[in-house]
C-alpha cells in the first residue's frame, strides 16, 4: 500500500539518455522532453568556478560558437558516458524541467537504456548518474529491447524479431524472442560517425573545413546510403585549409554516399554477423517478417534499401524512429511492477 | 474489415490493397518485380493487395510492408496509413509526444486535474491524521486527570508538616500510614529532591530508627529548600491527607524539560507529560511502577525516597526503569 502511496506522489520517468538527443517518457502522461544532449558550461576565471549556463535545445546552439569562458560539451560519447559531472547535471536539469514542482514528490523511479555492448563500469556510471540526478530506483533496460517494444515489434510472443538501432553514437542490433534478447551486438558507429565521416571527406577532396553542425546538415539534407536515381546537390560554406578563407561550394548527393560508405559498411556488417548468429528458427521468422529501423540514423535516406539489398531481408523503417526506444522504455516503465525480466542488472 | 476501412476512409474509397496494385498496374510492374525490390515473398506481396493483412505478422509489420510498397511505387502512402489505423494502429500513436507537439496545453490542464486530486488527497490524509492525534492526546490528557489531586495531596500534605514542623497533620496521617516518621522524612526529601545530594537514603524502616534521620533530613532539606518550600506550602490548595497505603513514591524533578511517564501496575498513567524546571513531581501508586525519561541526563529520579541513578538504564537520552 505504501508503494502505490509513493507511486502515486513520484513522477516515474523513462529517459533514453542517446549521444545525440535525450528523450523523457513521464509515467501516464507521455513524452514530456525532447532535446539534444549538450550542455553549456560558464566557466568564471577569476574564482574558476564552474556553473551551467544552458542545457538541450540551447547549447546545442552554442556548439562551436562559444568564447573561451564558455564550453559547449556533449557529455555522452559512442553511447556512453564520458564526462560523468556534466552528465549527472545535465540529467538533472532535464528532470527538473518536466517535473512539476509538488508539495509531495516522492523521488522518481526511473528506467533508462543502455546499449547492449555497453561493459558493466559504463553501466554502473548511467545508473550512478541517475542516482545522483534525483532517482530513487534505477532500472536499466537495453536499447535494442526498449526499441523493439518502442516500435511494436511482437517481444514476449515466441517468434523472432529483428531491430536495428541507429543512433548517434551506437548502433544496435538485437533480436528479440518471448520478451527477451536472444542475440545483440553494438557497434560504436552512428549518426556523429557518418558526420565525421563527411568532415574528413571534404577535407580530403575540397581542402576545406567545415564543422559538425555543417555536417550534420548536409547528412539531412543530402545524404543518402544507396545510389538513388536523382542527384541531389547542395551549396556548403566552410573554411579552406590553404588559404584560411571562408568559402562556399557544392557537393552532390554521391559524393556524400561514398563519404558514407566506410561507416554504413560496418553496420552492414553487424546486422550480417546478427543474422549469421541468429538461432535458424528466428532466423527463419526474421525472413518472413523482415527486420526493423529505428533512431535517428534510419531517417538516413535509403538506408532501408540498402540492408534489404545487402541481406535480402525485408527491411523497413519504425514509425516516428526518433521516439521508438523512449517510447519503448515508457512502456516497460508502465509494466515495471508487473515483470521485471526485461530489465537487465548491474551487480 | 474491408468495408469498415473503407467507410472510415470516405475520401479515399479505395482499399489499401487495390490501391497498391492499381499503382503497381499504372507503373506496369510485375508482382515478381515487387517482391524482388521489397524482398517480400509473392505471398505476402498477394495477401497485402487482397487486403489479407491477417496472413502477415502483425500490425508494425502490416504498416511497414503497405509503407515501403506506396514508397516504391511512388504513391503517398499517408492515407494508406490512415486506411490502416482503425485495424492496426500505429504504435507511435500509443504514447503523445507532448515535446514535439508544442501544444502542451490540454495535457497541463489534465496535469492540473491531477494536481489537484492529489491536493485534495493530502489534505484528506493530513487531516485524518490530525485528527486522530488530536483524539490520541486528548485521551491520553484526560485520563490522568482523575488521578491528579491523589497524586498532589501527599506531597503537599507533607511539605505543611515539614515547613510548619507541627505534628498535627502528621499524626492525622496516622491513621492512613503506620508511622508518621517516613512521612516526614518523605516530605522533607520531596522538595529537597531538586538537588539531588541533599536526599538522603529515606526507607520505610521501623518508625524508631528512622525519626532520628528523618529529624536530620528534614533539617537538611529545610535549609537548602526553605523558601522553596514556603512557597509550596503557600501555593498548595487544601491539602488532602495521603491515602495510599503500600504504594511506591516516585519523585521527578529536572533541570531542563524532558519528557517523563510513569505508570503503575494497574496501568494507570501517573505522569505523562513535559516536566518543567521549578516544578517537580511526586506520584504514589501500586509498584511496579514503570518510568520512562527522555533526556535522561537532566532527570532526578527518587524513589520511596532513594535516589535512583538513570545512566545505567539510559540508551541514547532514554531512560527505562521499572521500580519495584
Amino acid at each position: 500500500m505504501f508503494r502505490s502511496l509513493t507511486g502515486y506522489f513520484s513522477n516515474d520517468l523513462a529517459i533514453d539518455l542517446g549521444t545525440a538527443n535525450t528523450l523523457i517518457y513521464m509515467r501516464g502522461k507521455g513524452i514530456v522532453l525532447d532535446e539534444p544532449s549538450v550542455v553549456a558550461i560558464h566557466n568564471d576565471a577569476p574564482t574558476n568556478k564552474k556553473s551551467i549556463l544552458a542545457v538541450g535545445l540551447e547549447a546545442k546552439k552554442m556548439l562551436g560558437r562559444t568564447p573561451g569562458s564558455i564550453q559547449a560539451i556533449r557529455p555522452m560519447k559512442d553511447g556512453v558516458i564520458a564526462d560523468f559531472t556534466v552528465t549527472e547535471q545535465m540529467l538533472k536539469q532535464f528532470i527538473k524541467k518536466v517535473t512539476p514542482s509538488r508539495f509531495f514528490s516522492a523521488s522518481p523511479r526511473i528506467v533508462i537504456c543502455v546499449p547492449c555492448g555497453s561493459t558493466q563500469v559504463e553501466r554502473r556510471a548511467i545508473k550512478d548518474s541517475a542516482l545522483a540526478a534525483g532517482a530513487r530506483r534505477v532500472e536499466l533496460i537495453e536499447e535494442p529491447m526498449a526499441a523493439a517494444i518502442g516500435a511494436g515489434l511482437p517481444v514476449e510472443e515466441p517468434t523472432g524479431s529483428m531491430v536495428v538501432d541507429i543512433g548517434g553514437g551506437t548502433t544496435e542490433v538485437g533480436v528479440i524472442s518471448l520478451g527477451g534478447v536472444v542475440y545483440s551486438n553494438s557497434v560504436r558507429v552512428g549518426g556523429d560517425k557518418f558526420d565525421e565521416a563527411i568532415i574528413n571527406y571534404i577535407r580530403r577532396n575540397y581542402g576545406m573545413l567545415i564543422g559538425e553542425t555543417t555536417a550534420e546538415e548536409i547528412k539531412k539534407t543530402i545524404g543518402s546510403a544507396f545510389p538513388g536515381a536523382e542527384v541531389r546537390e547542395m551549396e556548403v560554406k566552410g573554411r579552406n585549409l590553404a588559404e584560411g578563407i571562408p568559402r562556399s561550394f557544392t557537393v552532390s548527393s554521391n559524393e556524400i554516399l561514398e563519404a558514407l560508405t566506410e561507416p554504413l559498411n560496418q553496420i552492414v556488417s553487424a546486422v550480417k554477423i546478427a543474422l549469421e548468429q541468429t538461432p535458424p528458427e528466428l532466423g527463419a521468422d526474421i525472413a518472413e517478417k523482415g527486420m526493423v529501423l529505428t533512431g535517428g540514423g534510419a531517417l538516413l535516406k535509403d538506408i532501408d534499401r540498402l540492408l534489404a539489398e545487402e541481406t535480402g531481408l525485408p527491411v523497413f523503417v519504425g514509425e516516428e524512429p526518433l521516439t521508438c526506444v523512449v517510447r519503448g522504455s515508457g512502456k516497460a516503465l508502465e509494466k515495471m511492477d508487473k515483470i521485471g525480466t526485461i530489465f537487465t542488472n548491474v551487480p | 474489415m474491408e468495408q469498415q476501412s473503407e467507410q472510415n476512409n470516405q475520401p479515399d474509397p479505395v482499399s489499401v490493397g487495390r490501391a497498391l496494385r492499381a499503382g503497381r498496374e499504372a507503373a506496369g510492374l510485375s508482382l515478381n518485380e515487387v517482391a524482388e525490390r521489397l524482398k517480400l515473398s509473392l505471398r505476402q506481396l498477394d495477401a497485402i493487395e487482397r487486403d489479407d493483412f491477417g496472413a502477415l505478422p502483425g500490425a508494425t509489420f502490416v504498416r511497414g510492408f503497405v509503407r515501403n510498397y506506396a514508397r516504391f511505387l511512388e504513391i503517398d502512402p499517408t492515407p494508406l496509413m490512415e486506411a490502416l489505423d482503425s485495424h492496426f494502429p500505429s504504435a507511435a500513436t500509443e504514447v503523445a509526444n507532448l515535446a514535439r507537439d508544442e501544444h502542451p496545453e490540454p495535457s497541463e490542464d489534465k496535469r492540473g486535474g491531477g494536481i489537484n486530486g492529489g491536493t485534495w488527497m493530502v489534505v484528506g490524509l493530513v487531516g485524518v491524521v490530525l485528527g486522530a492525534s488530536a483524539l490520541w492526546i486528548f485521551g491520553h490528557r484526560s485520563e490522568p486527570q482523575p488521578d491528579l489531586t491523589p497524586v498532589v495531596s501527599p506531597q503537599t500534605a507533607s511539605d505543611l508538616a515539614a515547613a510548619a514542623s507541627v505534628p498535627t497533620p502528621a499524626s492525622a496521617a496516622l491513621s492512613a500510614k503506620p508511622a508518621s516518621a517516613p512521612l516526614a522524612v518523605k516530605a522533607a526529601s520531596a522538595p529537597a529532591a531538586v538537588v539531588p545530594a541533599s536526599a538522603p537514603a529515606a526507607v520505610d524502616a521501623s518508625a524508631a530508627a528512622a525519626r532520628a534521620k528523618a529529624k536530620a533530613a528534614a533539617k537538611a532539606a529545610a535549609k537548602q529548600n526553605a523558601s522553596k518550600a514556603v512557597g509550596h506550602v503557600a501555593s498548595a490548595p487544601t491539602a488532602k491527607p495521603a491515602s495510599a497505603a503500600g504504594a511506591g513514591r516516585v519523585s521527578v524533578s529536572v533541570t531542563e524539560p524532558s519528557w517523563v511517564a510513569v505508570v503503575d501496575a494497574d496501568g494507570n498513567k501517573l505522569v505523562y507529560s513535559m516536566v518543567v524546571p521549578g516544578a517537580p513531581r511526586d506520584v504514589s501508586g501500586v509498584p511496579p511502577l514503570k518510568v520512562r525519561v527522555g533526556n535522561a541526563g537532566k532527570v532526578t529520579l527518587t524513589y520511596n525516597g532513594q535516589g535512583v541513578d538513570l545512566a545505567e538504564h539510559t540508551h541514547g537520552t532514554t531512560a527505562n526503569v521499572e521500580l519495584k
